[in-house]
């Protein structure tokens, strides 16, 4: 079923790219959209008026672009030209490292390249670049670097000085941990790499950097661990992402969504992770990491759905209890998406199975209310997901007085004005606040709920058999990027079973995943009849 | 273009297609459900035949309001007559207004009216309804089964509850056999028809009636010949396997134990064999019992010695064979009524010799010595030493 509804999804995106195909990615802002003003220079010219001229059309009405004229040189003056953007780049770096230099600099006469010896030996500068494009200019002013143009030059020295406000590294609010390391990513693609590298500080950390998105030209870096990672994965992100072709990349959740394999299943074949230790514990699996310019969010690419029961405390901490609250939570992961449907199903098709003292108590509990179970129990959930939406959504202050109200006293009132049986109310309590133990699975598990209740109210057990088979058969199809999504459960591989549902001692890991670094070839992923090429 | 344009249409269908197939199905089921509180619950039947000869069923149907009150019984009785069983349960309606939601069934009370005619009739609704679960005991009572409904119990308010725990725990006792209306059922409908069911009876208690189930009753033909009491009851169980415990107690006549009481604890299930033995032509059977005891009361003073415990061995030994041999004398010298399952044991190792007699099977039964082999160890003496 999803196989047809991915071929349609892909005729219809091949139609969109046909419509948007002068868009070319690499290509200044001129082509293909609207936004700026079609007669400007192709590269620098040596004359600092015109360029002046050009910038200035280019940039139009647009506070916060400098620039800044004046005479470079102590004996021999030159007019010189610095571009840059407030608030992205540092001033006091510019004032004392490059106008004060120039300004004082014993610039050469003649033929001698003025641009070289200024790199050279007057800017006391690390990142410096020369540059002839004046597209490649403008984006640069825009990315934060700090533009210089000389009379009688045709080249430009950038000048990296970017510099902005930012939120400090601080705890993670989606992935809290009792032990283990509390910082997380934030919206600077620069510390956020950073912060990996203070993970892993080894020469094969690779990252590959590219720009996505034709008007945010958003930086979007892939990174791996080569020697671990297999290539044929590495290679297969990069033709996915190259492939995306969108006017803007506010978040990675725009890159997911261009890359996963199966964009009509529930289960995501994606995962993200907001903490550093995380994705590096991935990178070491031979997994690879996509990372995105403004957000904290950082993708991680081949995803398993074991992974999502996985929580980085699990290896901190000692395996014992670990080991039990692994067991708990795929337990509940199944009570959470099932137990509203096995109710209802049960009550409605099965009232044999209910022990003879609770039975009773339940239809008492019944006696009095309106509506037929099914009614109540799926608007129980969708109030449910009500609650947990306002939750989310309202403003901090007032947040939690009013899910309070919304939980407790909702709750209590429903029961009590008997428009719901307690025994729905736990249940669905009960369901939802289980969900919360796969937390990243939360999307899935919301929607599979409803549908399960659908199954049990239409055909009793046999449907929710029906359906969880019907589950599991997608989850064995299912692939992300050539991986098996469900292994090591199925294909069954005994060598990363030792990580699966229950997490052996470390020492049996850490031999599994040395094995791993020895070579590329050794990845520990059996491919599992993937094809090669990665077609999805 | 015009492929692309099929292809669209081909999406598009089958979406169409799989959404009109889910809101079928959906539709489908509305009129299937039923809802708890739309049915009522039966825990209890009792089935009479009236003198005109139509059949009165006795429902006792849980009233989940009641359930909390403490000195009511939440059970209401409602009775209906009908020509069958089944179309007297229809006409129930009428004044429950409820369908009857039949697996919670309990117990099934069979009337003297029909106990004492033929049980084989009333039975198939037991096996035909796909809503009667197979576990519900059967019981008799001399009683009109209605009265049996009727009662009331003191340590619950589902008297139906009290009914099914007083068969359950026999297993402390043995005084009464357990029989589920599947068991029953395989006993009535075969061809000589013989069986036993437990025996329901009322007792009074405080100025009012209590439900006791107490010894077996046997069948022949489907009808209700005679009782055992509660001695030769176990005598048949333990053939049956199914003495699970039970206080053997005797002041034994011998000269280590004079003007002692011991009361002896079965403590497992006992084990029992059937042995038939076919020599020239003539069959003869031997039941061997094996069975563990611990010594659960001694009234009067004796010192348990190495050797009088192998001597009380031999009396309990003794005692066992004597309920064996009482059961004997009703069952077989009277009723020839194989209550045993002997035959079953005779068919399986001599086949040809049961194609044979099967029709005769009363009259060989009625001469058939029976030798009976009781084996006891006393595993625990019920004191630290």
């Amino acid at each position: 079923m999803f196989r047809w509804l991915t071929k349609n999804f892909k005729y219809l995106s091949l139609l969109m790219h046909n419509t948007t195909d002068g868009q070319e990615q690499g290509g200044s802002f001129t082509n293909g959209t609207n936004i700026g003003s079609p007669n400007l220079p192709k590269l620098v010219s040596a004359d600092l008026n015109g360029n002046l001229e050009a910038l200035q059309a280019c940039f139009g009405m647009n506070e916060g672009v400098l620039y800044r004229t004046f005479l470079a040189g102590k004996a021999v003056k030159r007019p010189a030209l610095l571009v840059a953007v407030s608030g992205m780049v540092e001033k006091t770096m510019i004032n004392e490292s490059v106008l004060s230099p120039i300004m004082n600099a014993e610039l050469p006469t003649g033929k001698a390249d003025i641009m070289r010896h200024l790199r050279v030996s007057v800017l006391a500068v690390m990142d410096i670049k020369e540059e002839k494009d004046f597209m490649q200019v403008v984006q640069q002013v825009l990315g934060g670097n700090a533009a210089l143009f000389m009379e009688g030059e045709s080249k430009v020295l950038l000048i990296q000085l970017a510099d902005w406000n930012m939120r400090g590294v601080e705890q993670s609010t989606t992935e809290t941990v009792i032990r283990g390391p509390k910082d997380s990513f934030n919206e600077d693609l620069a510390t956020n790499l950073m912060l990996l590298r203070r993970r892993i500080h080894h020469p094969k950390l690779r990252f590959e950097s590219l720009t996505l998105g034709s008007i945010s030209r958003t930086k979007v870096v892939i990174s791996y661990l080569d020697g671990i990672v297999d290539d044929a994965i590495v290679e297969e992100v990069r033709k996915r992402v190259k492939k995306i072709r969108m006017p803007a990349v506010l978040e990675s959740g725009y890159i997911e969504q261009y890359i996963e394999d199966a964009p009509f299943s529930l289960f995501p074949t994606v995962s993200n992770s907001e903490k550093p230790d995380i994705v590096a514990s991935r990178l070491l699996e031979g997994r690879v990491a996509i990372f995105v310019d403004g957000t904290p969010f950082v993708l991680v690419v081949p995803d398993q759905l074991i992974n999502h029961f996985h929580v980085s405390e699990d290896y901190y901490s000692r395996p014992y209890l670990t080991n039990l609250v692994r067991l708990l939570r795929v337990t509940s992961f199944l009570l959470t998406i099932m137990l509203p449907g096995l109710f209802v199903s049960i009550i409605y098709h099965h009232p044999i199975l209910i022990p003879f003292s609770l039975l009773v108590k339940l239809a008492k509990l019944r006696e009095d209310v309106p509506f037929q179970l099914y009614i109540e129990i799926t608007t129980m959930i969708l109030v449910f997901e009500i609650i947990k939406e306002s939750g989310i959504r309202m403003p901090r202050p007032i947040g939690q007085a009013v899910s309070l109200v919304g939980a407790l006293i909702l709750g209590q009132a429903a029961v009590d004005a008997g428009l719901v049986s307690i025994p729905v109310v736990v249940i669905v309590a009960f369901s939802g606040v289980s969900s919360f133990l796969v937390t990243s699975l939360n999307d899935t598990i919301s929607l599979l709920r409803i549908l399960f209740v659908l199954a049990g109210t239409a055909f009793g057990l046999y449907g929710v058999l029906v359906l969880g088979m019907f589950i599991v058969t997608h989850l064995a199809s299912l692939r992300s990027f050539g991986m098996p999504y469900a292994t090591p459960l199925f294909p069954i591989n005994w060598h990363n079973a030792k990580d699966a549902v229950l997490r052996f001692p470390l020492r049996l890991l850490w031999d599994q995943r040395n094995r791993m670094s020895q070579g590329a070839k050794e990845v520990q992923y059996n491919r599992g009849g993937g094809k090669q090429d990665g077609q999805r | 273009m015009a492929n692309v344009n099929k292809r669209k249409r081909h999406w598009a269908l089958r979406l169409a297609a799989g959404l009109i197939a889910v809101s079928v199905i959906a539709g489908l089921t509305g009129c299937n459900l039923a809802e708890l509180n739309q049915k009522a619950l039966v825990s209890m039947i009792g089935l009479d035949y009236t003198k005109n000869g139509q059949v009165r069923v006795t429902l006792g149907l849980i009233s989940t309001r009641k359930m909390e009150s403490k000195d009511d019984r939440a059970v209401m009785i409602y009775t209906s007559e009908g020509e069958t069983i089944f179309d007297a349960i229809r006409k129930l309606v009428m004044e429950v207004g409820n369908q009857p939601l039949w697996p919670y069934v309990r117990i099934v009370v069979l009337g003297p009216s029909i106990s004492k005619k033929d049980v084989t009739p009333v039975l198939d609704f037991f096996s035909r309804n796909n809503e009667v679960q197979p576990n519900p005991y059967i019981v008799l009572s001399q009683d009109p089964a209605e009265d049996i409904v009727n009662l009331k119990t003191d340590m619950s308010n589902l008297p139906a509850l009290i009914i099914e725990q007083q068969i359950d725990n026999q297993t402390l006792l043995g005084f009464a056999p357990k029989v589920p209306s599947y068991q029953f059922g395989e006993m009535m409908f075969t061809e000589e028809k013989v069986g036993y069911a437990p025996i329901i009876k009322k007792v009074k208690r405080n100025n009012e009636y209590i439900p006791k189930v107490q010894g077996m009753a046997v069948l022949k033909k489907g009808i209700w010949k005679g009782d055992l009491n509660e001695k030769e009851t176990r005598g048949v169980l333990w053939v049956k396997k199914q003495v699970g415990g039970g206080i053997l107690v005797s002041e034994f006549e011998s000269a280590s134990f004079s003007n002692v009481k011991i009361a002896l604890e079965i403590i497992e299930k006992n084990k029992a064999t059937i042995e038939p033995s076919l020599v020239n032509g003539e069959l003869s059977v031997r039941i061997r019992i094996d069975t563990a005891l611990s010594i659960g009361e001694v009234m009067g003073s004796v010192r348990l010695t190495d050797e009088n415990t192998t001597e009380l061995n031999r009396l309990a030994e003794q005692l066992i064979k004597n309920e064996i041999e009482s059961s004997l004398k009703k069952t077989q010298k009277t009723w020839k009524t194989d209550v045993y399952g002997i035959n079953e044991a005779v068919h399986r190792k001599y086949p040809a010799y049961w194609k044979n007699n099967r029709k005769n099977w009363d009259n060989i039964f009625y001469d058939l010595p029976i030798d009976i082999e009781v084996t006891t160890e006393i595993t625990k003496m019920g004191l630290f030493r």
